[in-house]
């Protein structure tokens, strides 16, 4: 499902905080301005992780303020890679969570997730893996889902995996088929359901998702 | 009557009582080490003794600021216990890792006693298998924690609440795992109390997956999220089955081996006509329902992954691709010792059509085989070129050295070493130098045999006729030779400014063989210089404990042994 290359390893917000000296942890002047931006543009996140996390509000504004789709996915990339929650720079992704320019949907579809756990990313992801015109755009969306959902707290984390068995009736094969990775993922387990089987079976087998479910509400 | 020995007698008790945690749960005791018996006790640690960590007993990890050490401060057995502490937002997380023979059928017990000081804090211990700790089949098997406060388990991929653990209070815990059916049982006591807390059965695995197999265990904090400081304590973990098994001795501290030796098993398997056994059920790609069909009194499923080729019978056996696959290798390794090779060859490439890759090695190495018998050498060196990314497997030097037996023109490997314009050993002449370097990968192969045309064959040949070489000359414990070849190889190459470590590591080999330790050590350390890779270095590493075990230093064998694996010490 995760084909294409992805952004560079996940680091845990606990990296972040860590890097954070108390002498660095003053509000941005100017110069650390640019500074971000230099880093930010490079795609140079280790270098924006060093400005501490004073830094995120500056950098989810130099996204908003770019008119450049390229200058944005690297931003994104930048997001993804610290990991960290920020309501600023999920409101600036999400502006573009729509975007027809492909390197910059995939990156937004990657970061947004490691920058935060509202219900509405959740919802947004969701409906990009179920009705996207595009099929790269559902396979990343769904591969976003599975693995980059990192701030999740269990009822979000419910809301997802009720995401993902919704999906598995929707008309689409290749839907059904990346929400049962999806969940192949998140879970290990299919409960025998073949996305592209009969739709006997598929129903039997959501039937077992949906049994599965409950079980797992029950247990939050 | 002290407080924790009245802990100890009334969970020894408990244990009774449940009756299923086996002969062993009852009576944990330190495995021996240099002694071989037939037992179903693969583990039993009350960590009152000294035990040597290494790959067949277990490891330490005291990365970040916690850590994994002996404690005298509360114990069930004896007179210590292992002490867990980690620290949340170190970035990193403490941990005692085990290891114990892959189990994929039968019943397993896993006995453990835990105190935790901070209930609020996570920890988690799981049984896994060959996938590691995830969560799918051949991962994580069971898993046991606490979150907020909560022992659970997580089952059928769901968290399970289970009891409010009390802090400083012992719980005896006892799981029966059905490896087949991928169901447990899961007993867990309090200390002082005779009831069972939990008493639960049948319970699916972790991931829900029948078959899914066992070999190592885990005691850690909290490593997805690192957020736990958690303190606990841990004692008397025992692993057993019922089904006998036979446990080789210890041939140096915590290891049943010693890197050389499964060449030389594999030597005289192939001198006997013999086909190579399969390194594990996962390479024959059987399912839960596979293995049922396998697992019988007559051990059927052990003696196959011990290369003995059984036919699966019964109703049903070959209507699964993998148990046809099986029966094809079986009568193709039949007819094989029988000097039928052109009825093999064909038994061998429908068992490795039938299992996708990178299952099914077992069936290739097996068409190098027939192949070279047949005298097919050029689709022979192809595969084999196919299958180099195994090139620490033991059976790949083991089939590269029949095969260059075989060819028996060998010699050009010294004619092209002594020519300083030798084609085969220039990198800018021979594409194929650089990608037998990366391990052959099947794209690239398959792009420069485009590229190259009628060429490709030849220079393939030429290309692994070095190794074959270096491989015979092992076969026919020609040490000697093969240490200096090898080592004129890793100068040619680094000479050419390319990688070396391979052939020093060979020439390291070699003198492994001679009982030349001094020299082994030294070609050692040269290939560790030269090497990044960190599977590499470990096996490097561990090599170098070898010579030192072997050369009586106990001191530096225990340096680099635990340089991977950790020391338990208070």
């Amino acid at each position: 499902m995760c084909r294409l290359s992805r952004p560079g390893p996940a680091v845990p917000a606990f990296l972040f905080l860590a890097a954070v000296a108390p002498a660095t942890a003053a509000p941005a002047a100017p110069r650390g301005t640019a500074r971000l931006k230099a880093a930010a543009l490079a795609g140079d996140w280790k270098q924006v992780q060093a400005l501490g996390p004073e830094a995120l509000p500056g950098l989810a504004r130099l996204y908003s303020a770019s008119s450049s789709t390229s200058e944005r996915a690297t931003i994104a990339s930048v997001f993804y890679n610290l990991g960290v929650e920020s309501q600023e720079a999920k409101r600036a992704l999400m502006a573009d969570v729509h975007t027809p320019d492909q390197a910059l949907r995939l990156q937004v579809q990657w970061a947004l997730g490691r920058v935060s756990s509202d219900p509405d990313v959740i919802d947004a992801l969701l409906e990009n893996m179920r009705h996207d015109p595009v099929p790269l755009f559902r396979d990343k969306a769904a591969c976003a889902l599975a693995h980059d959902q990192i701030h999740l707290s269990p009822a979000q984390k419910t809301r997802l995996l009720e995401g993902l068995v919704d999906a598995l009736g929707e008309e689409e094969p290749q839907v059904r088929r990346v929400a049962a990775l999806a969940l192949r993922i998140l879970t290990g387990q299919s409960k025998g359901f073949d996305p592209a089987g009969a739709p006997a079976a598929r129903s039997a087998a959501v039937g077992e998702w949906k049994r599965w479910l409950a079980d797992y509400r029950a247990n939050q | 009557m002290s407080r924790i020995l009245l802990a100890a007698l009334l969970l020894a008790g408990a244990l009774e009582a449940w009756g299923s945690g086996g002969e062993a749960a009852q009576k944990p005791a330190q495995v021996a080490a240099g002694t071989a018996r037939a037992s179903s006790v693969f583990v039993s640690y009350s960590f009152d003794d000294d035990v040597a960590t290494g790959p067949d007993t277990f490891a330490i990890y005291r990365y970040g600021k916690g850590h994994v050490r002996l404690s005298q401060a509360f114990h069930v057995s004896g007179y210590r216990s292992v002490e867990i502490r980690d620290v949340k937002g170190d970035g990193a997380f403490p941990e005692l890792q085990g290891y114990f023979p892959l189990q994929d059928r039968g019943r397993l017990f896993f006995h453990f006693a835990f105190l935790t000081a901070r209930p609020q804090e996570e920890l988690n211990v799981a049984l896994a298998g060959p996938r590691w700790f995830q969560l799918e089949k051949n991962g994580i098997a069971f898993w046991l924690g606490t979150r907020d406060g909560r022992l659970v388990h997580v089952s059928d991929s769901i968290t399970r609440k289970l009891f409010v653990v009390e802090p400083f209070v012992w719980y005896a815990v006892d799981v029966a795992y059905d490896v087949a059916g991928g169901r447990y049982d899961l007993a867990v006591h309090r200390e002082g109390q005779a009831e069972a807390l939990v008493d639960l059965h049948d319970q699916p695995n972790a991931a829900q997956q029948p078959g899914s197999a066992v070999d190592k265990f885990s005691f850690v904090g909290s490593p997805y999220g690192d957020t736990s400081s958690v303190d606990y304590f841990v004692d008397d973990v025992v692993i057993s089955s019922d089904r006998a098994a036979v446990l080789k001795p210890f041939v140096a501290p915590g290891r049943r081996k010693m890197f050389v030796d499964l060449f030389t098993a594999y030597r005289r398997r192939l001198l006997e006509r013999r086909c190579l056994p399969p390194s594990g059920p996962e390479e024959l790609g059987l399912d839960a329902a596979d293995v049922a069909r396998l697992t019988d009194d007559s051990g059927t499923l052990d003696r196959l992954l011990d290369g003995e080729p059984i036919a699966p019978a019964g109703p049903g056996a070959l209507r699964s691709p993998a148990l046809a696959a099986l029966a094809e290798w079986s009568a193709g390794c039949r007819a094989l010792t029988d000097g039928e090779a052109a009825a093999a060859l064909p038994r061998f490439q429908r068992a490795a059509a039938a299992v996708a890759e990178p299952q099914g090695a077992v069936y290739r190495f097996a068409t190098v085989l027939a192949l070279t018998r047949l005298g097919r050498f050029a689709e022979a060196d192809e595969l084999l070129a196919a299958l180099a990314g195994a090139a620490d497997d033991p059976r790949y030097a083991a089939a590269s050295a029949f095969l260059g037996l075989a060819r028996g023109d060998l010699q050009r490997a010294e004619t092209w070493l002594r020519d300083p314009a030798a084609r085969v050993l220039d990198s800018a002449a021979n594409p194929l130098l650089a990608a037998r370097q990366q391990g052959f990968r099947a794209d690239v192969v398959s792009a420069l045999r485009g590229q190259m045309g009628d060429a490709f064959a030849e220079r393939l040949a030429e290309t692994l006729i070095t190794e074959q070489y270096f491989y015979v000359l092992l076969w026919q414990q020609q040490y000697e030779p093969a240490r200096d070849y090898a080592r004129r190889m890793g100068e040619r190459l680094a000479g050419a400014g390319l990688r070396a470590t391979d052939w020093i590591e060979r020439a390291g080999d070699a003198s492994f063989h001679l009982r030349d330790l001094d020299g082994a050590r030294s070609l050692y350390l040269q290939a560790i210089a030269g090497e990044k890779d960190y599977g590499a270095l470990q096996a490097l590493y561990l090599r170098l404990a070898d010579v030192a075990f072997l050369s009586g230093d106990a001191a530096t064998e225990r340096r680099f042994r635990e340089h991977y694996y950790g020391a338990l010490t208070e």
